[in-house]
């Protein structure tokens, strides 16, 4: 049975991978693909759920005018609801609304008397081929990560005007070339630069400009026979071999804690998805039954995060580009739903490049469909995502009742049972806890609850339970004299 | 009945016990399948009732054929598998009294099974450790017999049994093997006559 339902998904999938040819982005009847979604269990069985989000408004360059959109390599919204789309091919950045007009493009760089800035050598500072941008809204500044240019240039964020350029620095160590594609930048105003299959690390850069360091350490997974092998090579056979880099992380972006986000699809990783502290060490929480790495049952095709986005109360939405499928995880790093596929409805994805959030919506890029879509939450979304902000925030009450109602929609969310559970657990009313926990399958917690219901339970019933001990002990003693008198009779 | 309790002597003295059973004849076949059929029975019942925390099993979808077939197919190829091989290293014991040694030592993980089953609806994960020990000791309990009577049966030394313990193991590997075999060759020869008279009978 499982394996059928596995074989049936499989095909399933397998049909929407191909897709249909010659249909463009659009259905027959002009609506819009809607969206499947699931998640997993506590077996590891993928069951259906209502999908968290639902097209809302598709971004491409109908209502650009004469500016053409060639490619949609990065997105990132700012607070105030603005989106900003990065096209390498043009090396323009677009700027929209939060409905999705367009409002401007950024390709030469003006200052605020709105002539054209010129370099120390008198060439116009013309956007090259940028592939990141970050808006910082501490500073209300525009970051663009100008990977043609090898140089990030600083902006305005109201008119965009030219503020600063961040070139090379020439304290730079190593052997990575300064190529910045992705782009983050801290409270502090420390700049995280990610450039492409690098395996030093994130270039981590002062707010004025120098080198401060590498940041970040991306384990990679070292396999035993590999090292079985090595170790019995000789130096001239390892050479040949190569050596195993340490993975190189895609992307990165910032949460409102002031930690890094970063992900990798190197095949080597032994992490998908990071939460750097200031050490460089991964501090995402991973307490869901199974690890943040997107589907867990793959036919050795695993899924390949190309970016991530944070809320600040900790819900992260991943991007795969295997199966054009979107991840959200809680702050715990328990799966909450998966939804979106490859093809060429409106709504699906070809190459899916950067997602960002832009208050409880979604944006996300995809750069060989040209364009972005806002996908907003749907009913059971909504509820999601409210549920865990009221639950990272400590307001369990509103919490509870916003997943009670997120299971209305779907009767198979454990974290909602889990959620609601610890809430009844943390008022002491164990036996409606344990039921939750017992749904939710979460034996931990069940247990700290069974203890309660237990004590409880034995200091109710202590008479019963201590006279029928007593009566167990005399029993016993009782027989036991009996066998010795029987014995010294008869010896 | 007289045979029960003399299996309470023989989880104690098995030695003694074992020696009686196939000398004197007070051991039991019957006893020896009863205890069997009960084994499996018992796999299923800890199956379902095993306490929530102790309990990984996807309760809802419980089947108990193949609880029956996986917890009795191990038991049984071993007694086959081991008597194919002690009939060829010299030893005395029977196919019957293999089965009956077999059986008779798995009242201690029986004793477990119901035991753990019972008690682990009324622990927390610190206790759960309590339980799995208890298995554990059940599970030294049983091989210590299972050794005793297949050397008293056999009338080998120990290393000699352990030594075919070992031989029993390849024994039943390939006894496996056979099987698959077996299966997928008769799988093909039936398909092969099925396709056969349809064309049989759609031709004429």
């Amino acid at each position: 049975m499982e394996m059928r339902k596995r074989k049936i998904a499989f095909l399933l999938s397998f049909l929407l991978l191909l897709g249909v040819p010659g249909i463009s982005v659009a259905a027959a009847d002009g609506s819009s693909y809607v969206y499947d979604g699931y998640t997993y269990d506590y077996w590891g069985n993928a069951l259906e759920s209502p999908a968290a989000f639902e097209l809302e408004t598709v971004i491409d360059r109908s209502d650009m005018g004469s500016i053409k959109l060639q490619s949609v390599d990065d997105v990132c919204t700012s607070a105030d609801g603005r989106i900003f789309l990065t096209d390498k091919t043009e090396s323009r950045v677009n700027v929209f609304d939060s409905t999705g007009k367009f409002l401007k493009s950024i390709k030469v760089i003006m200052n605020e008397e709105k002539k054209i800035v010129l370099d120390a050598d008198g060439n116009q500072i013309v956007l090259t081929n940028p592939s990141g941008t970050y808006y910082h809204d501490k500073n209300d500044e525009l970051y663009i990560a100008d990977t043609g240019a090898k140089r990030i240039v600083v902006l305005d964020g109201q008119g965009y005007t030219m503020k600063r350029i961040i070139n090379e620095p020439e304290d730079l160590s190593g052997v990575t070339e300064f190529k910045p594609s992705k782009v983050a930048v801290d409270q502090a105003d420390r700049i995280y630069i990610v450039v492409q299959s690098s395996y030093e690390g994130i270039i981590e850069l002062n707010a004025d400009g120098t080198f401060s360091r590498y940041f970040g350490v991306n384990e990679p997974e070292v396999n035993l026979i590999d090292y079985f092998w090595k170790s019995l090579a000789s130096d001239t056979q390892k050479e040949k071999m190569g050596k195993t880099y340490a993975p190189a992380f895609n992307n990165v972006t910032m949460d409102s804690e002031g930690f890094v986000y970063a992900v990798t699809h190197d095949s080597t990783a032994a992490d998908m998805v990071f939460r750097l502290n200031s050490a460089g060490e991964n501090v995402l929480r991973e307490t869901g039954k199974w690890r943040v790495i997107g589907d867990i049952f793959h036919d050795n095709d695993p899924s390949k995060f190309v970016d991530v986005a944070v809320t600040e109360y900790g819900v992260y939405a991943a991007l795969d580009m295997t199966m054009g499928r979107i991840y959200l995880y809680n702050y715990d790093g328990e799966l909450l739903n998966v939804f979106g596929s490859l093809g060429n409805l409106k709504g699906q994805f070809k190459t899916p490049s950067g997602i960002a959030w832009n208050g409880y919506s979604l944006v996300v890029s995809d750069s060989e469909l040209k364009c972005a879509y806002i996908l907003k939450p749907t009913e059971f979304g909504d509820v999601l995502l409210r549920g865990s902000e009221k639950y990272y925030f400590g307001k369990w009450d509103e919490a509870v009742e916003l997943f009670e109602e997120a299971l209305r929609h779907n009767a198979n969310l454990e974290v909602a049972y889990v959620g609601i559970g610890k809430n009844y657990l943390m008022k002491d009313e164990y036996e409606l806890a344990m039921k939750y926990f017992e749904l939710g399958n979460s034996r931990e917690y069940y247990s700290k609850a069974y203890n309660g219901y237990r004590t409880i339970q034995i200091e109710k019933h202590f008479g019963i339970i201590a006279v029928i001990f007593v009566a167990l002990i005399v029993m016993l003693v009782v027989s036991e004299v009996r066998y010795h008198k029987k014995g010294g009779k008869q010896s | 009945m007289e045979k029960v309790k003399y299996l309470g002597h023989i989880l104690f003295h098995p030695f003694d016990g074992f020696y009686e059973a196939k000398v004197r004849g007070k051991g039991s076949l019957r006893l020896a399948t009863i205890l069997m059929v009960l084994y499996a029975v018992l796999k299923c019942f800890s199956y379902q009732y095993t306490g929530f925390i102790m309990n990984m099993n996807p309760v809802f979808e419980m089947n108990s054929v193949v609880i029956v077939i996986s917890a009795l197919s191990v038991p049984l190829l071993f007694v086959v598998a081991n008597w194919t091989v002690t009939t060829l290293f010299e030893g005395k014991g029977k196919l019957g009294e293999i089965f009956m040694v077999t059986s008779y030592s798995m009242v201690p993980l029986m004793l477990g099974e119901i035991l753990v089953t019972l008690v682990s609806n009324f622990v927390i994960s610190e206790e759960v450790v309590l339980l799995t020990s208890v298995k554990a000791i059940m599970v030294v309990w049983f091989a210590f017999l299972m050794i005793a009577g297949l050397c008293t049966i056999h009338e080998y030394g120990l290393f000699q049994n352990l030594a075919t313990l070992v031989v029993t193991l390849i024994a039943a590997a390939i006894l496996i093997f056979l099987f698959v075999l077996f299966l997928s060759l008769m799988e093909q020869m039936v398909s092969f006559f099925i396709t056969f008279s349809q064309e049989w009978v759609r031709r004429t």
